[in-house]
C-alpha cells in the first residue's frame, strides 16, 4: 500500500499590516480600516510556509496539492497572491462582498465572524478533500484564537494548535507536533485529518523573488460565494462601540543606579527578596 | 443566568486564569453573590466543571472551588480518558453536558489550556464565543481587546432569530485573567456547594469514539521562579540585552534577586536567548504584576500589550526615544552593559546590610 498523502488546505486571512496604528471612527462606532497597508497576517505566513516545506520535506507524491483558501472581500486576491508565489498550487476566494446575510449583518461591512469562517472552510474542504487544514494561531487584528479550533470542532477532526513543530511519521497517517503551551511544551501524536494551528517558532517565511511572483500570476484563483458553499454569514456579537484605552502613564525619569535602588526601595520591593 | 466555569488546575491548584473566570461568572451573576439563598441579589448560580489530571490533587483542588461564593455545585469527571488536558477528548464532554444542562454562558480562563479547547467544545455546537474578555457590562455585554489591545471593543451578544429557538441566548467566552481580581469567596457554610462526581459526563467520555490523538510528553515547566501569570513582581529583557549569557547575568539574575517571574520580549525569545513560554504580548502571555521591570525592552505596541495593565512600570533602555518610557512610571536612560551590573551589585551591598 502506498504512504498515506497529504491533501492540504491552507487558510490566509488579509489583516491591516502589523506595523499599521489602526484608529476609532469618530462616532466610536467601529475600526476605521480603508486605505491602510494589507499584508497577509504574519500567523498564516507560518502556515503557507509549513505546506511548503511539507512537500519540500515528504515530495510531491506525498503532498500531491496544497490549495490557499481566503474568505473575505475581492481585494484578498492579493493575499492568495502571495500564497501561490510561496509556493502553494492554487487558490479559492470565497468572495464576501455580495454574501447574502441570514440577519442583522446586512448593510454592515464586517468582517466575517471566526465561526463562519470555519463553517465555510469545513464545507470548502469537503469539496476539495482536503485532510490536513494548516491556519495561524490567531489573526492581529481580532486576536480571537478561535477558527482552528473550531473547524476542528465542527469536522470532528485531531488538533493541534499553537504549534512549534509539525513531523510526518514515515509510511502512516500521524504527525507529531509540539505545542506552545503556557508551562512549556507539549507533544502529541496525531492521525490524520488534523487541522493545525501554526505559532511564531515554527519557520520563518521565505521570502518571495520577484521570478515566484511572475509564476504566481499564472496560477488560478477560482471564485465562489458564501452560498455556494451553503453558507450563510450571521452577526453573531455586535459591536456597540469601540474606544482607545485610557490614556498613558507620566513618566519620572530618573538619573542613576541609586536612584533607581532607592525607588526600588520605596516600592518595598527589596525586603521581600 | 446560570454559568458553567470550565476549571484548569495543576499540581492541586486551581490556575490563576480560572479564578479570574469565577469572579467573571460572579459578576454575569449579578455582582455580590451571597452564600445565603434567601439573598434578592442572587439572581444566577455557578456550577464548575472538572477534570481529573494525572499530575494534580483533586482533593485540594475541590476544596479551594467548593470556598467560591455562588458555586452551587462541582461537577467532577474522572475517568483515565481525561487525565492530560486533550482537546479531543474534553471538549467532546464539554459541549454534549452543557448543552443538556442548559447554561446560559460557559466560561473558561484565556490561557493555553482555556483557548485550545473551549473553541472547539464551542465548534461542535455551532457556538461564537468571544475570546479574552476584559470587562463584563451585563450577562450579556462585554468588553474585549482588539488589534493588540490598542483597540476595545464593547460587545453585544446577538440572540438567534428563530423565535422559537430552544438553545436560547448562549454565552461562551475565555476569561483574561489580569483584567480580573481573583473569585470571592463565601462567607459562611450555609449553603455548601453539592460536590457531583458524576457518571452521566463520565459515559460521555466513554461513548466518545477512540481519539486520534495520543499525549506524548510536556518539557519545560520551570518550577523554581514563580509563574509569569500569578508573580508580583516581572522582569522582562528585550533586545537590548544581546545575547543569551547577559539575558542570564542580568535578567534572571535580577528576577531572583527580588523573588520575581522572568518574562521576555518576541526579539528576545527569537534571538534564542530564552525559551517561547517566557514570551509577553500580543502572541505570548498577558500579565499585569505589582511591579513590571524592562530591560533593554524597546516597547513594541505588540508588547505593551501583554504588560501594559501593570501597577507600575520600570524601563530601563538606552535610547531615550524608546516608546516603553511612554508606557511606563519610571525611566532610567543608560548603557544596560553598565547599569545592570551597578544595580546587581548595589542590590547585592543592600542586603549584606
Amino acid at each position: 500500500m502506498p504512504p498515506p498523502c497529504f491533501r492540504v488546505l491552507v487558510g490566509v486571512k488579509r489583516v491591516v499590516d502589523y506595523a499599521v496604528k489602526v484608529r476609532i471612527t469618530p462616532d466610536h462606532s467601529g475600526v476605521d480600516t480603508a486605505n491602510l497597508k494589507t499584508s497577509m497576517n504574519p500567523f498564516c505566513e507560518l502556515a503557507v510556509e509549513a505546506a511548503v516545506q511539507l512537500r519540500e520535506r515528504l515530495g510531491p507524491e506525498r503532498v500531491p496539492e496544497i490549495v490557499a483558501a481566503s474568505v473575505g472581500p475581492t481585494a484578498c486576491q492579493e493575499t492568495l497572491r502571495t500564497a501561490l508565489a510561496m509556493g502553494v498550487d492554487r487558490a479559492v476566494l470565497v468572495n464576501t462582498d455580495a454574501a447574502p446575510v441570514s440577519d442583522s449583518k446586512a448593510g454592515s461591512a464586517l468582517q466575517p465572524e471566526p465561526l463562519d469562517v470555519a463553517r465555510t472552510l469545513a464545507a470548502l474542504q469537503s469539496r476539495l478533500q482536503s485532510n490536513l487544514i494548516l491556519l495561524g494561531k490567531q489573526a492581529i487584528d481580532d486576536d480571537s484564537n478561535q477558527t482552528g479550533q473550531l473547524l476542528a470542532g465542527i469536522l470532528n477532526w485531531s488538533q493541534g494548535t499553537f504549534l512549534s513543530k509539525i513531523e510526518a511519521e514515515k509510511e502512516q497517517d500521524l504527525l507529531q507536533v509540539d505545542r506552545e503551551v503556557d508551562e512549556g511544551i507539549e507533544r502529541l501524536r496525531l492521525r490524520l485529518p488534523s487541522v493545525l494551528t501554526c505559532d511564531l517558532r515554527l519557520n520563518k517565511p521565505r521570502y518571495i523573488t520577484l521570478p515566484n511572483l511572475m509564476r504566481a500570476k499564472t496560477k488560478p484563483i477560482e471564485t465562489l460565494s458564501t452560498s455556494d458553499l451553503g453558507v450563510a454569514l450571521r452577526t453573531y456579537w455586535q459591536i456597540v462601540r469601540v474606544d482607545e484605552p485610557p490614556a498613558r502613564r507620566q513618566v519620572t525619569m530618573l538619573k542613576t543606579v541609586d536612584e533607581l535602588v532607592a525607588k526600588l526601595q520605596q516600592l518595598g520591593v527589596l525586603d521581600r527578596a | 443566568p446560570s454559568v458553567l466555569v470550565l476549571a484548569e488546575h495543576a499540581r492541586g491548584n486551581v490556575a490563576p486564569a480560572t479564578w479570574a473566570a469565577l469572579r467573571a461568572a460572579q459578576q454575569v451573576c449579578g455582582g455580590t453573590l451571597s452564600s445565603n439563598g434567601n439573598d434578592a441579589k442572587q439572581t444566577g448560580h455557578i456550577e464548575v466543571l472538572v477534570f481529573d489530571r494525572v499530575d494534580s490533587d483533586m482533593g485540594a483542588v475541590l476544596k479551594q472551588l467548593a470556598q467560591v461564593d455562588g458555586v452551587s455545585r462541582l461537577v467532577l469527571v474522572c475517568d483515565g480518558h481525561c487525565r492530560y488536558p486533550v482537546a479531543e477528548m474534553l471538549a467532546p464532554v464539554i459541549a454534549r453536558w452543557s448543552a443538556e444542562q442548559g447554561y446560559s454562558h460557559v466560561f473558561t480562563g484565556g490561557s493555553t489550556f482555556g483557548k485550545n479547547i473551549l473553541p472547539r467544545a464551542a465548534g461542535i455546537l455551532g457556538i461564537q464565543p468571544l475570546s479574552d474578555i476584559m470587562q463584563v457590562c451585563s450577562p450579556w455585554e462585554f468588553v474585549r481587546p482588539l488589534y493588540a489591545g490598542s483597540i476595545l471593543a464593547r460587545v453585544r451578544l446577538v440572540p438567534p432569530s428563530e423565535p422559537s429557538s430552544k438553545t436560547g441566548w448562549r454565552c461562551w467566552a475565555t476569561i483574561r485573567g489580569t483584567a480580573f481580581e481573583a473569585a470571592q469567596l463565601r462567607h459562611d457554610d450555609a449553603c455548601p456547594t453539592e460536590l457531583d462526581i458524576t457518571d452521566k459526563a463520565r459515559q460521555y467520555l466513554q461513548d466518545a469514539a477512540p481519539p486520534a490523538v495520543e499525549w506524548l510528553q510536556q518539557t519545560g515547566a520551570n518550577a523554581e521562579r514563580p509563574r509569569l501569570e500569578s508573580a508580583h513582581i516581572v522582569v522582562t529583557g528585550g533586545r537590548g540585552l544581546r545575547d543569551a549569557e547577559h539575558f542570564q547575568a542580568f535578567v534572571m539574575e535580577l528576577a531572583d534577586r527580588l523573588g520575581a517571574a522572568v518574562g521576555a520580549t518576541r526579539a528576545a525569545v527569537d534571538a534564542g536567548m530564552c525559551a517561547n513560554e517566557l514570551q509577553v504580548g500580543q502572541t505570548g502571555k498577558v500579565v499585569a504584576p505589582e511591579l513590571y521591570i524592562a530591560v533593554g525592552v524597546s516597547g513594541a505596541v505588540q508588547h505593551l500589550a501583554g504588560m501594559k495593565d501593570s501597577k507600575v512600570i520600570i524601563a530601563i533602555n538606552n535610547d531615550p526615544e524608546a516608546p516603553i518610557f511612554q508606557a511606563a512610571d519610571y525611566g532610567l536612560v543608560g548603557d544596560l552593559f553598565e547599569i545592570m551590573p551597578a544595580l546587581l551589585e548595589k542590590l547585592s551591598n543592600s542586603h549584606k546590610k
